[in-house]
């Protein structure tokens, strides 16, 4: 069973995605609601792929990223971004940070677990 | 307590399990009771799972979503007044800009569209237009169906 890490600050998007991910592809799914417990949580469980938010307060998504490629026990981790900023200049400086995908907001609960796989090369 | 479909929610009633499922007359079930719901169907699939406790979801939120409406309207009442200050604008912009990238999940394509153009009248240089303000944020109260008052 594929475990599955989420990390965003809002509420209502992780529950969603977690239900989404759950229900549709019946993976595992853990949260955590900041970059700083995100990190904590892959150290004391690595995932198979996480699910972060790039605007966050604190620490956002980008250098949460950074943070996790300087630990050797969770580098290797794919790490998929979830952004809402549509516009072309965030779009490139995400893709040149070496995330596996960036995927936007707002998601379709129904294909995320789809659209996850496909990035991940999970589907066969 | 007994297992659940879900380790989140019941489907029944989007309860939390430290919280007790309720029923109809709002009275509190403990533990996952959900062949107590009534008129409760199983859902038929898992994409009906999910749209159920979604919505269920939505609901929940309300609250949430009712201050940050009340918050663009405060907003917009500034900007027509020209008490816009920095601080409010900038709460109102990252508000609309977690509005844009929710609202569709939960089936409101048309409310992230507007959440997107508030953000983007929020954030731009200028002061922003108070008439576009305030008619961005009545149409995604409208959108939303959410009286004004709401929150009471």
């Amino acid at each position: 069973m594929r475990r599955i890490l989420i990390i965003d600050d809002e509420d209502d998007i992780r529950e969603v995605a977690a239900l989404s991910l759950e229900s549709m592809a019946g993976w595992q799914v853990t949260t955590a609601s900041s970059g700083a417990d995100g990190i904590r949580a892959a150290l004391a469980d690595p995932p198979d792929a996480i699910l972060m938010d790039v605007m966050m307060p604190m620490m956002d998504g980008p250098t949460t990223f950074k943070e996790m490629q300087a630990m050797p026990a969770i580098a290797h981790i794919p790490v998929i971004l979830l952004t809402a900023k549509v516009q072309g200049p965030d779009q490139r400086r995400f893709a040149g940070l070496g995330v596996t995908a960036v995927l936007f907001k707002p998601f379709d609960p129904l294909t995320l677990a789809d659209q996850m796989s496909t990035a991940l090369g999970w589907k066969s | 307590m007994e297992e659940s479909p879900s380790s989140r929610f019941c489907p029944a009633c989007s309860a939390k399990p430290q919280e007790g499922c309720r029923n109809a007359e709002g009275d509190i079930i403990r533990g996952w009771h959900q062949e107590r719901h009534p008129g409760y169907k199983p859902p038929a699939s898992p994409a009906e799972a999910s749209q159920r406790l979604i919505e269920q979801l939505w609901y929940r939120n309300m609250p949430l979503t009712l201050s940050r409406l009340d918050l663009f309207d405060a907003a917009a009442l500034a900007a027509r007044d020209g008490t816009l200050t920095q601080d409010v604008r900038d709460s109102a912009a990252s508000t609309a800009h977690k509005m844009a990238g929710s609202l569709g999940m939960f089936g409101y394509k048309r409310g992230t569209d507007l959440a997107r153009q508030l953000e983007q009248l929020l954030e731009s240089s200028a002061v922003p237009d108070a008439t576009r303000l305030t008619s961005l944020a009545e149409q995604l109260r409208a959108e939303l169906k959410v009286p004004v008052g709401s929150a009471g």
